[in-house]
C-alpha cells in the first residue's frame, strides 16, 4: 500500500467509518467527486449486519413471483407436437359436429303428425277376447294350418266310427 | 464494485455449517447463469429477507426498500453471467443492493433539495455520469488493482475482510473466529477497505 490518500479522503473515510447514513454536507460533496470513497461507503455498508425489520403480511410469499415476472425474456412454453396434434383433433371435431347440426338442420324431412291409438280402460280389456276375430283354438282354423297329406289324414281319421265312451249318456 | 479474485485468497469459503453456501445454492447459481428462471427463483426465495433487510435498513421505507428488492434482483440476473464466485452469491447481491439503496437515496435527496442549491452551481444530475456506468468501470478497472492489493493487506485487516466477504459471518462470529472484539473486527474490515480505496486511487492516479 504505497499510495497515499488524499486529506479530503481521508478525512471523508473517517466520516464513513464513524456514521456512513449521516455524513456531513462536505462529506456527501466529496463522494459525488470520488468514485474510490463512494464504493468505500458502498462496501462498508454492504458489509455491516442489517436487523431484520417488519414487513407486511404475506410480503415475502409474493415477492419471488413478482420478480421473476418482471424477469427479461420470459421464455414462451413450447408445446410438443402430441399436444398440438390432439387439439387440431379437437378442433376438427368440433367443426365436423357443428357443421353436421347445421347440414341436419337443412335436410331434416317436414314435421308429421303421428297418431296414437285411443286408450281403452281396463274394464273394456278384461271383457274382450284376446282374438275377437279368430279363435286359435277352433278346429277349422287350426286345419288350415295343416299342409294337404296332413289335412287328408285328419279327415281319414274323422270319418272312423269313433267307440262310445262311458262318460257319455 | 470492490471484486476480489478467489485465485488471490488466503483462504476458501467455508462451506460447512453455512447455509448461504449451501450445495444448493451453488448449484442454483449455475443454473441461473444459464438462463434457469426458476433456479433464479429458488436464490430470490433464499436471499429476499436478506437483500430486504439491507435496503430497509439505509431507506427506512417499505416501499423504498421494495422497489429497491425488485430492482436488485432484476440487475443481479441480468449480470449472473458475468458473475465468477470472487465472493459469495449473497456478498455479491447484498452490495448490489446496498448501491441500488444508496442511489435511491441520493434521489430522494435531489428531489427534496430547495432549487436555489442547484443553481448555486451545483452540477445538475443529468450531466453527472449514472452509478451503473461507473459501477461498470468501477467494476473493469479495480479488479486487476484490487488482485494485487489484496495480498498487500495487513493479515488481520486480509483475514477479517476474507471471513466476512466469502464466507458472510457476522461481525460477532468473526470476532470469535479471530479471537478479538467486535470493534476490532470492524476496525480490521474498515481499515482494509481504506487500504484497497487508497490503492485504487493511487492505480488510477
Amino acid at each position: 500500500m504505497n499510495h497515499t490518500l488524499p486529506e479530503a479522503c481521508l478525512k471523508t473515510l473517517d466520516a464513513i467509518q464513524t456514521d456512513p447514513l449521516n455524513l456531513e454536507p462536505w462529506a456527501e460533496a466529496h463522494l459525488r467527486n470520488c468514485p474510490g470513497c463512494r464504493e468505500a461507503r458502498v462496501q462498508w455498508l454492504a458489509m455491516e449486519d442489517a436487523e431484520s425489520p417488519l414487513v407486511p403480511a404475506g410480503y415475502f410469499d409474493t415477492l419471488p413471483d413478482r420478480v421473476l415476472r418482471k424477469l427479461p425474456g420470459q421464455p414462451v412454453k413450447r408445446l410438443g407436437t402430441r399436444p398440438l396434434l390432439l387439439a387440431a383433433a379437437a378442433a376438427l371435431m368440433v367443426a365436423a359436429g357443428i357443421g353436421g347440426y347445421f347440414a341436419g338442420q337443412a335436410t331434416a324431412p317436414p314435421p308429421t303428425v303421428t297418431a296414437s291409438a285411443p286408450t281403452i280402460d281396463t274394464e273394456t280389456l278384461e271383457s274382450l277376447p284376446e282374438a275377437p276375430f279368430q279363435d286359435p283354438e277352433d278346429p277349422i282354423n287350426q286345419l288350415e294350418g295343416l299342409s294337404p297329406e296332413e289335412s287328408r289324414s285328419v279327415l281319414k281319421r274323422m270319418m272312423v266310427p269313433q267307440p262310445p265312451t262311458g262318460s257319455e249318456p | 464494485m470492490i471484486a476480489i479474485s478467489a485465485t488471490t485468497l488466503p483462504m476458501q469459503p467455508t462451506t460447512v455449517d453455512n447455509p448461504l453456501h449451501a450445495p444448493e445454492v451453488l448449484e442454483w447459481v449455475k443454473s441461473a447463469q444459464e438462463g434457469d428462471q426458476a433456479a433464479f427463483g429458488c436464490l430470490v426465495e433464499r436471499f429476499q429477507r436478506d437483500v430486504y433487510a439491507k435496503a430497509y435498513s439505509i431507506l427506512r421505507s417499505h416501499g423504498d426498500a421494495d422497489d429497491v428488492v425488485q430492482e436488485t434482483f432484476l440487475r443481479a440476473y441480468r449480470a449472473l453471467p458475468g458473475f465468477r464466485h470472487e465472493s459469495s452469491f449473497r456478498t455479491w447481491i447484498i452490495t448490489i443492493a446496498t448501491r441500488q439503496a444508496l442511489g435511491a437515496r441520493e434521489r430522494q435527496r435531489l428531489n427534496h433539495e430547495p432549487l436555489e442549491l442547484e443553481e448555486e452551481g451545483r452540477e445538475h444530475p443529468a450531466l453527472r455520469v449514472e452509478e451503473p456506468q461507473m459501477s461498470a468501470l468501477l467494476d473493469r478497472e479495480s479488479r486487476q488493482l484490487l488482485r494485487e492489493a489484496l495480498p498487500r493487506l495487513p493479515d488481520r485487516q486480509k483475514e477479517a475482510l476474507m471471513l466476512k466477504i466469502h464466507n458472510d459471518w457476522k461481525y460477532d462470529r468473526i470476532a470469535q473466529e479471530m479471537g478479538i472484539s467486535v470493534g476490532s473486527v470492524k476496525a480490521h474490515i474498515f481499515h482494509a477497505i481504506q487500504n484497497l480505496t487508497r490503492h485504487f486511487k493511487g492505480g488510477r492516479a
